[in-house]
């Protein structure tokens, strides 16, 4: 045992800054802070440390508000995350090709996972919140995390988890998400859908605007079906199930929103 | 400390929005330090802050323009995580109503701690590069020691030991700092 209470303090917080904390040490904190008041600033001192050298160095640590938050307030954010300066990711081209970037991450209130701001392999793995995505065909698509999104061409991207809403201007062209459980592609005119692709696969594909094909199966506005590997069934359309805009902050990248640091 | 940010209030102004947005992004850490001391645990944080920024978002316009943003946002995160906690059911540990007092004054401490923010920028600026490096490593993608000491090519023990040391140097430093500023 450390041979003062600052230093015991120090060990613990030590260990808990670092997910290594047992129950042991967060009981022997709280008898140490109820022991000992004037450890409080320390002990905060410690903690702000250790999060300021999380934020600097693996990206925002506090998270936007989550979809179901924002069905039940509408359309209200209640936090701006990691905007820091200059933050437009580029999503990476195809490897080997030296093309246009396929997509670019233009919104984000949220969390991306570690690593995935160079935009390596063109994958977007959002850890919380809301990111909005720009193909360069102009489909523009918003996601919730947690979901995963592969841009893999201008056209084409793959949602390998979570949920996420597509719009798809005409100008676009045709526009397709591989999903695990098949391939949603839009029409030759304006389309919006949502797919929710969920923890077993299953994914639930609702279109708000225009017509798509899903797993060979098409899907006008105003239907939602539900697809599984080998059957599919029709759901109830839910007008919020997903995210269709992003909040009405300007969360553009660059706007110097997150002045510090 | 009363918890008032579950009555009704008036949306804030559309004009607030950038205020708050400023606002937030400018503290967002303070508010996450101070919601991890208490919570202690680094999903729970996340969950905690997102219940929190809500809160604070819809109750903005309650918040006077020349009020301390950051001591209102904590005192806000505090009712939070006593509902994680009851939630939980992690009551029988730690801080109850006892601690209020001590709370609040932790909350009031935010707006020092973005002093101590600043003065880490520039501590960091004169670390050593092979520290630079061994930090930067730790806190990097999964943010845990295991997986930097795989990174580093070095035990898990070296590098916990040697970050230890490391945050330590940037604790006094910062100290030091704040100090030859007369702010501490």
């Amino acid at each position: 045992m450390s041979s003062t209470p600052a230093a015991e303090l120090a060990a613990i917080v030590e260990k808990l800054c670092w997910a290594e904390a047992a129950e042991a040490d967060l009981a022997r904190l709280d008898v140490l802070l109820a022991a000992h008041p004037d450890l409080w600033p320390a002990y905060q001192d410690a903690v702000h440390l250790h999060v300021c050298l999380r934020h600097r160095f693996a990206g925002a640590v506090t998270t936007a508000p989550v979809r179901s938050r924002f069905r039940r307030f509408g359309w209200v954010a209640g936090a701006l995350a990691a905007l820091a300066a200059g933050l437009a990711l580029l999503l990476a081209p195809p490897p080997g090709t030296r093309a246009a970037p396929a997509a670019t991450v233009t919104a984000l209130l949220g969390q991306l996972a570690s690593g995935d701001g160079d935009g390596a392999n063109g994958r977007v793995r959002l850890v919380t919140g809301l990111a909005e995505v720009t193909f360069q065909s102009g489909a523009v698509v918003i996601l919730e995390g947690p979901a995963e999104l592969n841009a893999e061409a201008p056209h084409r991207g793959v949602l390998v988890s979570g949920r996420a809403s597509v719009k798809v201007p005409a100008s676009a062209g045709r526009f397709a998400v591989d999903t695990p459980a098949g391939q949603v592609s839009d029409g030759p005119a304006d389309a919006e859908f949502g797919i929710d692709v969920g923890t077993d696969g299953a994914t639930v594909v609702q279109v708000y605007g225009g017509a798509v094909e899903a797993g060979g199966r098409p899907i006008t506005a105003g239907d939602a079906v539900r697809f599984a590997a080998t059957e599919s069934s029709p759901v109830p359309f839910i007008s919020s199930r997903f995210v269709r805009e992003m909040p009405p902050f300007e969360t553009r990248p660059g706007t110097g929103n997150d002045q510090k640091q | 400390m009363n918890d008032d940010t579950d009555s009704d209030a008036p949306p804030p102004d559309p004009a607030r929005h950038a205020e708050f947005l400023k606002l937030f992004t400018r503290y967002q850490r303070e508010i996450y330090a101070y919601v991890f001391a208490l919570v202690r645990d680094w999903h729970a944080a996340d969950e905690v802050m997102q219940e929190t920024s809500l809160a604070l978002w819809a109750h903005f316009g309650r918040f006077r323009p020349d009020g301390n943003f950051p001591a209102w946002a904590c005192k806000v995160a505090y009712h939070r995580v006593l509902r994680d906690r009851r939630k939980r059911g992690r009551d029988r540990h730690a801080f109850g109503e006892e601690f209020e007092a001590v709370l609040i004054d932790a909350a009031d401490r935010s707006t020092h701690h973005e002093a101590r923010r600043d003065a880490l920028n520039g501590c960091l600026e004169k670390l050593p590069h092979r520290d630079r490096t061994l930090i930067e490593a730790c806190y990097a993608g999964e943010g845990t020691i295991r997986e930097a000491a795989s990174r580093l090519n070095l035990s898990a023990k070296v590098v916990y030991k040697a970050a230890a040391r490391i945050r330590e140097a940037l604790a006094d430093c910062v100290n030091r700092t704040l100090s030859a500023e007369g702010r501490r």
